[in-house]
């Protein structure tokens, strides 16, 4: 098992976080969504896993390639 | 003893046999040939293949048909010879060429053998790759540059033995950019390369780094780190570094998938600009229609879906292979066949920005068209851009003018051209789906939302005066909004022929295979050439 850190592909604002510390994922499941463009962009994990640490809240810009989550996975 | 007397033939002094024929000659070469192919040593070679490598002999033999390489060159190296002038000692050159075939077509490879001094070009005998560059343009056929090894310069060291410095002159470069728009070139990057092998690998119309294998980099980890901060040659110049950077189209998981990918890579496409993209084999029904494509776009339009999938669904079953999936990803480029005729796909990804162009999506724009308008590939765009991306960090990058390059290359291409609009087309970019002064072949989901602002983020500005005056803004706000919106159907834009034709998204696939049809004798083989662009 290895942390595994979820990244944004889009700078843009956190506008929702989909996750809770703790929570079970599967690979291609939504973490966070981030508006962008006018839409909510969703953050992927590319893994299944479980929810290590959330880096963003509601409202926080981030920018692109910013470590998102935290995956153990 | 008569003078006159003729001298009999037994007569001359004694003399060795001359040979019946060439056997003695001929088992030389053969022994001169089996030293070359035993490449760098067996202790080399070992450690080549514990490092999970393969040798370039290997790797030639994978990528081609089986048993079509005919080596040319295949005695060149650095030999020893004893005081008999007997062959003693023979070091391979390491850069192997020759001729083979991927499908029965013939191509040209040309490898570098790591075993063999690193790769170091000053051991590869320059003229064998010039001659390689040379013989796919003059024969017109598709070249696969196998590289494994570092720059051109080889060693400091070097001065030594020659006494004297020289003027750097890339070996064969005129041949090499002639290439490019002449003959489909393949670079698999399957070991650290750096300089001028650097500058071969990216020199393609497809270029990979083997993932874990393959390395690039201008200079190494060791001098890059030698300037203050430590780097990792992964994190320096590993596969996805440079998949993301752009610098190349793709990473392979390992050796095989290399080679497959660049087989398959050459598959759709003709064997020089002189020919034309050939139709391949398809047992997928022109008329498939996919009942999903017609609930995919959610009609929340800050919803996205995957864009993949829609991909997947109208081209040829399992026929999309994807260019540069990991840069400039607001946009997804491909090569795919439609009733079996290859085709350049374009097909905007609403998870990245909406779909709207960065600088970096720009500029793959760009270097997918130019690659459809080389060889001949009929264009389809699957249209979802909201625009040129906005915001500080997208003006530093000089976002507009890569997307007005961009459009350029959309008005200069010349290959027949279908857009398809499954979602949004606004502004600037929106505009560049397609040149709208050809014959606008272009179909529209009935999800087609289209303008030069998109509504959501013009109403504050087009009403501002409005808006301040009022004593409710959100109520007037959305009711400016149910107004805007009442006249947004696509319908009320076909009405006036402002969109010339929707359909329901699971007809595309029947549309696309028909245009395909249609297009396939309107390809013009020959050079091609774009003119200045922004």
């Amino acid at each position: 098992m290895a942390v595994r850190r979820i990244t944004a592909e889009v700078a843009g604002a956190v506008s929702e976080v989909v996750v809770v510390l703790g929570q079970a994922v599967a690979a291609e499941d939504t973490v966070v969504f981030i508006e962008c463009m006018k839409m909510q962009l969703p953050v992927v994990s590319p893994w299944a896993g479980t929810v290590r640490a959330i880096h963003v809240e509601p409202g926080a810009l981030v920018e692109e390639g910013q470590v998102i989550v935290d995956l153990e996975a | 003893m008569s003078t006159s007397k003729p001298e009999t033939p037994a007569a001359q002094p004694a003399q060795p046999a001359e040979p019946q024929d060439w056997s003695s000659e001929i088992a030389e070469l053969r022994r001169r040939q089996a030293a070359a192919r035993e490449m760098g040593g067996a202790d080399k070679v070992r450690i080549q293949k514990e490092k999970g490598k393969w040798t370039v002999r290997e790797r030639v033999d994978a990528l081609l048909d089986p048993g079509s390489f005919r080596e040319i060159g295949s005695i060149t190296g650095m030999a020893d010879y004893g005081p008999d002038g007997e062959l003693a000692a023979f070091t391979p050159a390491n850069s192997i060429f020759g001729r083979g075939r991927i499908d029965a077509r013939p191509v040209v490879v040309a490898g570098d053998d790591f075993t063999v001094r690193g790769g170091a070009s000053d051991a590869a005998i320059h003229e064998k790759q010039v001659q390689a560059e040379q013989m796919a343009n003059e024969l017109r056929l598709p070249i696969v540059r196998l590289i494994d090894g570092t720059g051109g310069g080889g060693s400091v060291k070097q001065l030594e033995t020659t006494g004297h410095t020289y003027i750097p002159a890339n070996p064969g470069w005129n041949w090499v950019t002639a290439n490019l728009s002449t003959v489909p070139v393949v670079c698999l990057g399957l070991g650290p390369v750096a300089g001028l092998g650097a500058a071969r690998l990216v020199s393609g119309h497809y270029t990979l780094l083997l993932r874990e294998q393959g390395f690039m980099f201008a200079a190494g980890p060791a001098i890059v780190s030698a300037l203050g901060r430590p780097v990792t040659k992964e994190d320096l110049g590993g596969a996805m570094v440079h998949a993301r950077s752009g610098a190349v189209d793709d990473i392979a998981e390992d050796e095989a998938d290399a080679f497959a990918k660049a087989r398959r890579f050459l598959s759709y496409l003709p064997s020089s600009v002189d020919g034309l993209p050939e139709r391949g084999e398809t047992t997928d029904p022109v008329d498939r229609c996919d009942d999903a494509l017609d609930a995919i776009v959610p009609h929340d339009r800050r919803r996205v879906y995957d864009m993949r999938k829609i991909v997947r669904a109208v081209v040829d079953r399992d026929s999309f292979f994807e260019l540069g999936r990991y840069w400039g990803k607001a946009s997804i480029t491909g090569l795919a066949r439609l009733d079996g005729w290859p085709v350049a796909i374009v097909a905007s990804d609403p998870m990245i920005y909406g779909g709207g162009w960065t600088a970096d999506t720009a500029d793959k724009l760009n270097r997918f068209i130019e690659l459809a308008e080389t060889f001949h590939l009929p264009v389809v765009h699957l249209v979802d851009i909201p625009g040129v991306v906005i915001g500080i960090e997208a003006e530093k990058a000089g976002t507009i003018r890569h997307a007005a390059r961009a459009l350029a290359s959309v008005y200069q291409a010349s290959v027949p051209w279908c857009s398809v609009i499954v979602r949004k087309a606004f502004g600037v970019a929106g505009a560049g789906m397609t040149n709208h002064t050809r014959f606008r072949y272009r179909y529209a989901w009935p999800s087609g939302d289209w303008g030069s602002l998109p509504i959501e983020g013009g109403i504050e500005a087009a009403y501002k005066a409005q808006l301040e005056a009022s004593d409710d803004p959100a109520a007037l706000r959305a009711e400016i909004e149910g107004r805007l919106n009442a006249v947004r159907s696509p319908f009320r834009t076909a009405e006036k022929f402002g969109v010339e034709e929707i359909i329901a998204p699971r007809e595309t696939r029947p549309l696309l295979c028909e245009f395909a049809n249609l297009a396939a004798p309107l390809r013009r083989p020959g050079p091609t050439g774009f003119g200045f662009r922004p």
